[in-house]
């Protein structure tokens, strides 16, 4: 019964593009979040009911799904955001290709609900990939420019470098245990575990943007606003922080996996955050800050609580999403997504308002649901060595500096005017805005046990100097990112470095440099070598078989009438002489079929003579001597 | 009788079609048609029948025909034979249907067709080692009047070579098999007498070289980096369906060459140089993929893509083989992913060989280049283009993942090197289709193709039917893989 989770969306998306193609905006809008609400229906059901299911490939090989604490959070959180999403999406995008777009977004969520439920690798891997692939589609939905889908091309290609890793953990975990189910990871022991714990991080590191594969979640940016909201929220970069935290326990049990998942994360949220700071593109200012975010929930998996990393996780999902979406309608107005051309704040003051309070929650500000994740946060990293908590509260201060930044320059005070922003576009905003919000229940007391309850594992206790530190950051943050803004509004050009800085320090240039010009080049002389070496062996070897064929028919000359060749040459001038002579007569008397056979005979045999009879003849004759030769020496075997 | 029937229904068409002098084309393909279709049927009932957890070869039929020699007209099928063959008369049953430019000749086209559909499957269904070998050379005569009559570039010179080398690999063959059929004590060609037998066992040099005998000739066929060359140009100048069938169903017969005959009746001395194998079938994996991302004509890429494709096979092959290495499991797993392959790579490289056709139908050119901005203009193609190409990149979900999952997991558990780095070879073909869909459909429409006809619907039935088995085979693959996946345990088992 749970696949029915994967197959609702999945199914609703082929018959949302077969039959919304065309139709109002509404329609599809109602269709696709009606199936996303499905969705979590089934999954809230599942829950209920204990549901699993499996599937059986061959006698070695089952696929299975199940749910459990960790992925029954992310599988209730992924329809939901969806459905806001999905009813944004058909009312913001353009009516052309609209209903491929919902179709591809559904169908996004059915290959993550796959991806969450499975309790195996290759299930796993199954959703994982479909996942990668829906993105490129997702992001080159636009096809009539063609830089957009050479953007599509590199997330995908970096996505699936990454999932080479997942492919390598599947092969590992089969060669020692005999299956592909979690249950059986537990066996794994000594090079074979470190092999499948890299493998692992590769690909969850790829999935989720973190360095050195930040830079792709940038070229996604070339998508549809609607598929970055939900790209950025609930799913793909998420895969990755799921599968860290799912498989943790496993993971765990290699003494690098914590020093390297913490690095990895605070160095990714720094990097982020730096790179935010220097944006200047809403939507890529929103992306560098889902880098820094999936970051931090990277470091508490690495200090010990997935729990914390999934709890962030919802947090963040349902901002982030609505953050993109009024970024969309921003820029939609504005005419680009450059913040230094927004400030709307007179113009939208509902999603300016909406606006404010998702972006103090990213912040981090007390009260705010979010500020509550990312102090537990702060503690999980506190637990491991106090000075990881320092930085990751520092980075936090710089998570508010963009914030601030984002939210001035995109609705801050400017000049007034009207915008046309349809009902559900806003009305979807605020539901994720109520959300966020609600979310400040997490500071009441008693919070903390129930969240302990739902995800079945404990969580860190805050420290008072850690909470009071890191909000003093959060605060600084806010200044400094006031701050910039008026420095950006005196300067009006930026710097260098700042642009630098601002596209990922260089990193995609360096991976364009470093490996696809590289393989381009390769192939290009590969091909060049394989035509002009390789094949031009053959045409020399071909060469000199015509030369022996030459030679020996002048030899052949003289043995005409004794040797073989002789006969050869009889039957064709027999066969000549059938074809000119005779089977023109037949065909004349005889209008029926053995005059056509033999016609068609006639021609075939007439094709010998064009110069391939010289090839064929001298092949032949080798064959026989070497056949004879065989037969002579046959007792040797 | 299934079987029987299976091969002469094709032929008997062949022969009706030489008399049927007044039929007009349309007439010509339906009837051409129907009969491809003939054996599909037949073979489907033949695998209602057939019982996995049967004998190893099953509807087993055998006549005396030169007795003297052990040599008889013996059919029969083991899983992975009976997938293959399926999967073949499935891919004539499109390429009859799909539409294409017979220069006037339709008769003639259609005849050649349907002979070779004949030898074709004569070659996945013959037991006995000598009528494998005639079917495999006939091949040769079909393919070549295919491409050198209805071809179009330079197709008398494409077909030649194609004639000549493959001709070449023949040769090799036919030493070995007369090599191996007088080592068997008595001398029989009938190919379960050899198995059984083992001739060679124990006879170090000469079985090695017997062995190089077969791997150069099926290594030809498949083809395996460096013996590849005759391949792309053969492909370019045929017309589509004839290079449907070249990929799906005429490569296959390398490979299973290689299972049925060395793999089978050599284990020991094959297991001695499975590695050697290994390793060159990962060099073609790589070099097919890299080389493939540096063409510029589409069909040109497509053909590349097979070396690539077949390498992941053989890979598959020559590690189950690797008798002394690696946990059967693992092996098994390897040569259950080597013939999904081949049913995988026949119906997407058919599908994408038949998609080449429309663009030359349409455009007279397979220079990528020159096209672009399809997609708005012809969506029906770019859905079914980009469904064939991301089969073919290994996307989950559909056929080719289950096989090369199969294969890199089972490689892994006794080359994990070789495995890892084949790996490499999804990454490129990732982005060498990625490219290809985005140079054909994304982008501005030049104004030249404002007037680009969609897929057509009969274009569009067949490759909605190939396709569709493609997915099914990605989703649900257990009534294939119950199929094969015995068969493979008793040529892992050692019987």
């Amino acid at each position: 019964m749970l696949w029915a989770t994967i197959w609702l969306p999945i199914l609703s998306a082929l018959a949302l593009y077969r039959f919304c193609q065309g139709r109002g905006a509404s329609a599809g809008s109602v269709a696709a979040g009606t199936a996303a609400i499905g969705t979590a229906l089934l999954v809230g059901a599942g829950m209920l009911q204990g549901w699993t299911g499996s599937f059986a490939w061959g006698a070695d090989i089952v696929l299975q799904i199940g749910l459990e604490g960790l992925s029954s959070a992310f599988a209730l959180t992924l329809p939901l955001v969806a459905a806001l999403v999905l009813v944004y999406a058909g009312v913001h995008e353009k009516p052309l290709g609209r209903a491929r777009l919902l179709a591809l977004m559904l169908g996004f969520v059915g290959a993550m609900e796959l991806l969450v439920l499975a309790q195996d690798l290759l299930t796993l891997l199954i959703g994982w990939e479909l996942v990668g692939a829906l993105s490129w589609a997702l992001i080159g939905h636009h096809g009539s420019d063609a830089r957009k889908s050479a953007h599509a091309r590199q997330a995908f290609l970096v996505t699936r470098f990454g999932d080479l890793g997942l492919y390598l953990a599947a092969a590992v975990a089969f060669s020692q245990t005999g299956s592909f189910s979690f249950e059986a990871l537990a066996q794994l022991e000594g090079q074979a575990l470190g092999l499948f714990v890299a493998g692992i991080v590769l690909a969850a590191a790829a999935k989720s943007a973190q360095l050195p594969f930040s830079p792709w979640l940038f070229s996604a940016m070339s998508g549809p606003t609607s598929a970055s909201a939900l790209l950025h929220s609930a799913t793909m970069v998420s895969a990755g922080v799921y599968l860290i935290a799912r498989l943790y326990g496993e993971l765990s049990a290699v003494s690098w996996f914590a020093p390297l998942t913490i690095g990895l994360g605070l160095a990714t949220a720094l990097a982020g955050s730096v790179v935010a700071i220097f944006q200047t593109d809403a939507k890529r200012l929103l992306a560098a800050s889902t880098s820094a975010h999936h970051g931090l929930m990277w470091v508490a998996v690495g200090a010990g609580y997935p729990a914390v990393a999934v709890a962030h996780f919802i947090a963040h999902a349902f901002l982030k999403a609505p953050l993109f979406m009024a970024a969309g309608v921003a820029g939609e107005y504005a005419g680009s997504y450059r913040l230094t051309a927004m400030k709307l704040g007179r113009v939208m003051p509902g999603l300016a308002v909406a606006g404010l309070l998702m972006t103090l929650a990213l912040a981090g500000l007390f009260p705010l649901g979010a500020a509550w994740t990312k102090e537990a946060v702060v503690t999980a990293a506190g637990h491991t060595a106090t000075y990881y908590a320092v930085i990751t509260a520092l980075i936090g201060g710089l998570s508010a500096a963009y914030c601030a930044r984002f939210q001035l320059m995109a609705f801050g005070r400017g000049p007034e005017g009207m915008a046309d922003v349809h009902k559900l576009e806003s009305g979807t905003i605020y539901s994720f805005t109520i959300v966020t919000v609600a979310l400040a229940a997490l500071w009441l007391p008693g919070s903390r046990q129930w969240l302990e309850a739902m995800l079945d594992s404990s969580l860190p206790a805050f420290k008072t100097w850690e909470v009071l530190f890191s909000m003093l950051c959060v605060v600084l943050g806010l200044v400094l990112g006031r701050w910039s803004v008026t420095v950006a509004e005196k300067r009006q050009q930026e710097g260098p470095a700042a642009s630098v800085a601002a596209n990922w320090f260089g990193l995609p240039s360096l991976g364009r440099d470093l490996v696809s010009r590289p393989c381009n080049w390769l192939a290009l002389s590969l091909a060049s070598l394989d035509d002009r070496v390789v094949d031009r062996g053959l045409e020399a070897s071909a060469r000199l078989g015509r030369r022996l064929a030459g030679w020996n028919s002048r030899v052949g000359e003289w043995l005409s009438d004794l040797g073989p060749e002789g006969s050869a040459r009889f039957c064709q001038n027999a066969a000549d002489y059938a074809g000119s002579r005779i089977e023109p007569r037949l065909f004349d008397e005889l209008p029926l079929g053995t005059a056509r056979v033999s016609g068609r005979l006639a021609t075939y045999v007439r094709g010998f003579q064009s110069g391939m009879v010289h090839h064929y003849y001298t092949i032949a004759v080798i064959g026989f001597v070497t056949i004879l030769s065989i037969f002579a020496t046959g007792e040797l075997f | 009788m299934i079987l029987t029937a299976t091969l002469a229904l094709p032929l008997l068409g062949a022969l009706v079609l030489i008399f049927a002098g007044s039929w007009r084309e349309n007439q010509i393909r339906l009837f051409a048609t129907t009969v491809a279709v003939l054996p599909l049927l037949l073979l489907i009932w033949a695998w209602l029948r057939f019982d996995p957890n049967g004998a190893m070869f099953q509807l087993v039929e055998e006549y005396e025909w030169v007795p003297s020699l052990g040599m008889g007209f013996r059919l029969g099928v083991d899983g992975i034979a009976l997938a293959v063959a399926t999967m073949s008369a499935l891919l004539f049953a499109g390429a009859a249907a799909y539409p294409v430019e017979t220069k006037g000749m339709a008769r003639q086209y259609y005849a050649w067709l349907l002979f070779l559909e004949t030898v074709s499957l004569g070659v996945f269904l013959s037991l006995d080692l000598l009528l494998f070998y005639v079917f495999f050379d006939l091949n040769l005569v079909g393919m070549y009047f295919l491409i050198a009559r209805w071809g179009h570039g330079r197709p008398e010179y494409s077909a030649l070579k194609f004639f000549l080398y493959t001709l070449l690999g023949s040769l090799a063959l036919l030493l070995a098999i007369i090599a191996l059929y007088l080592a068997a004590d008595p001398h029989t060609f009938d190919m379960r007498e050899l198995i059984a037998q083992q001739p060679l066992a124990g006879l170090a040099p000469a079985s090695g070289l017997v062995l190089l005998g077969f791997v150069v000739g099926f290594a030809i066929k498949t083809p395996l980096v460096p013996f590849h060359t005759w391949l792309p140009q053969a492909h370019v100048d045929a017309p589509a369906p004839a290079s449907a069938i070249l990929a799906g169903v005429l490569l296959k017969m390398g490979t299973y060459g290689l299972i049925r005959i060395p793999y089978s009746m050599m284990e020991e001395t094959f297991a001695q140089y499975a590695l050697w194998l290994a390793i060159l079938a990962v060099v073609s994996i790589l070099y097919g993929a890299l080389v493939a991302l540096g063409q510029g004509d589409m069909k040109r890429r497509i053909a590349y893509t097979s070396i690539n494709h077949m390498g992941y096979t053989v890979l598959g092959i020559a590690v189950a083989g690797a008798l002394l290495e690696g946990s059967e499991a693992a092996r098994s797993l390897a040569l259950t992913g080597a013939a999904i392959e081949m049913v995988a790579h026949g119906l997407i490289t058919g599908s994408l060989f038949l998609i080449a056709g429309s663009f030359w139908s349409r455009g007279q050119s397979y220079d990528m280049d020159i096209y672009g901005g399809l997609g708005s203009k012809a969506p029906k193609l770019t859905g079914m283009t980009a469904l064939a190409a991301f089969a073919s990149l290994g996307l989950p979900g559909l056929a080719g993942f289950v096989a090369e999952f199969h294969i890199f997991v089972g490689t892994f558990g006794v080359y994990p090197w070789l495995a890892g780095i084949g790996l490499l070879g999804i990454l490129i073909t990732a982005a060498l289709f990625l490219q290809m869909l985005q140079r054909l459909f994304f982008g501005k429409l030049p104004a030249q193709w404002s007037g680009f006809a969609d897929l057509h619907r009969s274009e569009l039935s067949v490759l909605l039917i190939l396709l569709l088995l493609v997915v099914v085979i990605g989703v649900a693959p257990g009534f294939l893989i119950d199929v094969v996946e015995q068969s493979a345990r008793w040529l892992v088992g050692g019987g």
